[in-house]
């Protein structure tokens, strides 16, 4: 819990420092964000490569897997689909294009500003930050429902954003269907938002 | 790139596997960059203008999407994990 309220720590404290402009405007947050994320994948990557027991998993729960990133992409897109018939101004498929960000804010949210309006790429980028932030500050009750719970919420960014916390609280083995779920799901969101919209 | 430099990770674990300090160090160097990377998050947000003059309609329709979103995830991957995961008794 203590790991949850830092993050949301450091997410307020940023939020503060963007709008203030505290931070010079000549860093370029995307380029940061990259380098802090590669630097961050080969951390993770160490600690499941350490961990010679679930590399040994993934070949035996192969079939299986493939079932894990199928039902996140279903249950997220008719999820939104359904929430937004009850919102003024949205339908259906705007509502699974949105949810069919996994996460991955960054891509979802230009593919829809791109492909439909600007308003529905805000709502997006809003809509997978919140989800990260929901990932990160639920998972303890996540996984209540199963090891598979913290990596259905977490989708796109179970790969890489919150995969260090995810792996706390989900058996190591899990980590790697974590991993692959989460780059599955990353590869289907520019593939699914043209494909919806 | 993103599986390239996890499969270098993968492979650093599995060299260093018995360094146990190392491994350990690793993972504190992950949280600093989740907490880097969420800070920068922030700052992006923070800067856009049409985000943060919306954001409290467009923040509560993001919220409940995403309510919807993650339900029926974790729906969909409890049944999963329900009759193909968990071990039969």
């Amino acid at each position: 819990m203590t790991f949850s309220l830092c993050i949301l720590g450091f997410f307020a404290a940023g939020i503060a420092a963007g709008l203030f402009g505290v931070v010079p405007e000549a860093w370029s947050a995307d380029d940061l964000a990259l380098i802090a994320l590669y630097v961050l994948l080969v951390f993770v990557g160490m600690g499941v490569g350490s961990d010679s027991r679930s590399l040994s998993h993934i070949l035996k729960v192969r079939g299986k897997v493939v079932l894990v990133p199928l039902g996140i992409a279903v249950g997220s897109l008719m999820g939104a689909g359904v929430v937004a018939l009850f919102l003024p101004g949205l339908n259906f498929r705007e509502g699974m294009a949105v949810g069919a960000g996994f996460g991955y804010y960054s891509l979802s949210s230009i593919l829809i500003s791109q492909m439909h309006s600007q308003d529905l790429g805000v709502i997006a980028l809003l809509s997978n930050i919140i989800r990260e932030v929901i990932t990160l500050v639920g998972v303890s009750l996540f996984i209540r429902l199963g090891p598979l719970g913290p990596i259905a919420s977490g989708g796109a960014t179970a790969m890489d954003t919150t995969l260090p916390l995810i792996s706390r609280y989900i058996p190591g083995e899990y980590t790697v269907i974590a991993v692959f779920s989460g780059l599955v799901l990353s590869l289907l969101v520019p593939l699914l938002i043209p494909m919806i919209l | 790139m993103i599986v390239g430099l996890f499969a270098a990770g993968i492979l650093l674990g599995i060299v260093f596997r018995h360094r146990l300090r190392l491994i350990r160090t690793a993972s504190h160097a992950s949280d600093v960059c989740v907490f880097f990377l969420l800070f920068i998050l922030g700052v992006s947000i923070g800067r856009n203008e049409t985000v943060i003059r919306n954001l409290a309609s467009m923040g509560v329709a993001a919220a409940l999407l995403t309510i919807g979103a993650v339900l029926g995830s974790l729906g969909l991957c409890y049944l999963i994990h329900r009759f193909f995961f968990a071990p039969r008794s």
